[in-house]
């Protein structure tokens, strides 16, 4: 009853809780996609470069997610340029640009006065952080994902089956792909505040690494995720109150937990 | 007009990967309703020859393809874990016409799979599957059908089936099949015409009139065992045992 009681008498828990839930709901959308298409170094990477935009963004003093998303379509540029000129792998050159984004975010952090602070807060995320501004960031974001999945949902689904033949029967995966790109940055940007950059990965991974072991169509894959993803968040959210831990790495250790549960299940029973 | 009547027209072309050349002045000309097997070694430019003439890599020449194409890719090109269902996975040329249940029902039933709509792909044998690219295949009503190694990963008697059944295809719906094979005894068995590949085209004919040496060359280390009068075999010298006498010199 405590933790009702406390989070309708205070903002920062209110806006941490409605931004676990809308995360949950992006992640769990986006998750299947990430998973199916084997894109979890991409996600990972964007969520590493966004540290250097946070970090340019608090020490210069404007707007945090004006520096994640710069900082992320830099992250992609760079990838990009990398995989066509230097001829490297996407993974490669993802590989090289996420240590080097982290390195320009510590150094430029280390200039910060709350250093300390500021670098714990946006590693590991921080529900203080979030604003009412943020959770419309997030509802758009989440909107945005499921406009998306809700109108290209068979060229997605085929995209994710058979990139070539989608391709030969005129879908234009070239489209679909940078869409999916634009969604996972987006996706990353939102949940940064609460999940942080470290354990972002497992945000964008364990959903969907649950659902593919149950899911017997797409669509099926999408709402599994999502339900797996906020129950558990909810879960990780009103533990991470109870023992008064930071609610990311709390979540994911109850995605995990979860996840491993189930595939124990699914093996033994 | 001389090019009336051909489905596939291919003049010189060459393919080149950077200071590679895979492909070396094809050219060759396809007849409308020909069964072409397309046979070679490993790295002769077969796939690659398939990609050019669908205009999926650049090339240098004329490739021409009179018609509506429909292409089965090689099993490899299917992402396996994805659950999508065979109804899904079939109605991709009509995704958007409204009938393409029936449609897709049709073309199941023609391909032997008929009740199979709502099992996984994933969930299919290697066979099943090759029948289920093809329905795909023939769901956009094509003129040429191109498959890219469709027996791979097919048992024996699996492969005998789908060559029967593309034969079927064939004559019943009036298509021009161009196949690219590892199987040379199927090819010689089932095809009308035969082309043997290997950077250049090597030979090219009725499967009749092809004679063993002239696909041997083309295989370097390997010999051709011939063990009936229309089928080959071909196995590194090595693991021949007990060779017949009846090939053809």
């Amino acid at each position: 009853m405590t933790f009702l009681k406390d989070i309708l008498t205070y903002d920062f828990l209110k806006y941490a809780l409605i931004a676990d839930i809308l995360i949950a709901l992006t992640t769990g959308l986006i998750s299947p996609i990430i998973v199916y298409k084997r894109l979890e170094f991409i996600g990972d990477g964007l969520a590493h470069a966004i540290f250097a935009g946070v970090a340019f963004a608090i020490l210069f003093n404007f707007n945090v997610l004006l520096g994640s998303v710069i900082a992320t379509l830099f992250f992609a540029y760079f990838v990009y340029l990398l995989s066509i000129n230097a001829k490297l792998s996407e993974s490669t050159a993802i590989g090289m640009l996420l240590p080097v984004f982290m390195s320009i975010g510590v150094i430029v952090f280390s200039k910060s006065p709350r250093y300390t602070t500021d670098v714990t807060s946006y590693l590991f995320g921080n529900i203080l952080l979030i604003s009412e501004n943020d959770i419309y960031f997030i509802a758009g974001v989440l909107l945005f994902v499921v406009i998306t999945l809700f109108f290209k949902n068979y060229e997605i689904s085929y995209w994710l089956a058979d990139e070539v033949m989608a391709k030969f029967y005129g879908v234009k995966t070239n489209i679909i792909r940078f869409l999916i790109l634009v969604l996972v940055s987006a996706v990353v940007v939102s949940a940064l505040k609460l999940a942080g950059v470290i354990v972002m990965g497992a945000f964008l991974v364990l959903p969907g690494a649950f659902a593919k072991q149950k899911a017997k169509s797409f669509k099926n894959a999408l709402a599994t995720a999502t339900l797996f993803n906020i129950t558990f968040s909810l879960i990780g959210f009103a533990i991470a109150y109870y023992f008064d831990l930071p609610p990311g790495p709390a979540i994911v250790l109850c995605l995990f937990f979860a996840f491993l549960c189930s595939s124990l299940l699914e093996r033994f029973v | 007009m001389e090019n009336s009547g051909f489905a596939i027209i291919v003049d010189n072309l060459s393919v080149k990967f950077g200071e590679v050349t895979v492909l070396e002045g094809i050219t060759f000309k396809v007849k409308e309703k020909e069964f072409v097997g397309i046979i070679g070694p490993n790295g002769a430019g077969k796939s690659t020859l398939i990609k050019a003439l669908l205009g999926m890599i650049p090339h240098e020449g004329k490739a021409i393809v009179n018609g509506k194409v429909s292409y089965v890719p090689q099993l490899s090109s299917f992402n396996r874990e994805f659950p999508i269902s065979v109804y899904d996975f079939v109605r991709l040329p009509i995704a958007k016409d409204k009938s393409w249940k029936e449609k897709a029902d049709e073309v199941l039933e023609k391909v032997g799979l008929y009740g199979f709509g709502k099992r996984l792909v994933g969930e299919l044998s290697g066979g099943e599957y090759q029948r289920v690219a093809l329905a795909r295949a023939i769901l956009g009503s094509p003129d040429i059908i191109i498959l890219d190694e469709p027996e791979s990963g097919v048992d024996e008697m699996g492969k005998a089936k789908f060559y029967d059944l593309l034969y079927e295809l064939k004559d019943k719906l009036g298509v021009t099949i161009l196949m690219v094979s590892h199987d040379i005894g199927m090819v010689f068995e089932k095809c009308t015409t035969v082309m043997c590949l290997n950077k250049t085209l090597h030979c090219h004919g009725s499967a009749d009139d092809i004679r063993p040496e002239d696909a041997k060359k083309i295989f370097g280390e390997f010999d051709i065992w011939i063990r009936s009068h229309s089928h080959y075999e071909v196995e590194h010298s090595q693991g021949i045992h007990g060779r017949d006498e009846d090939v053809r010199k």
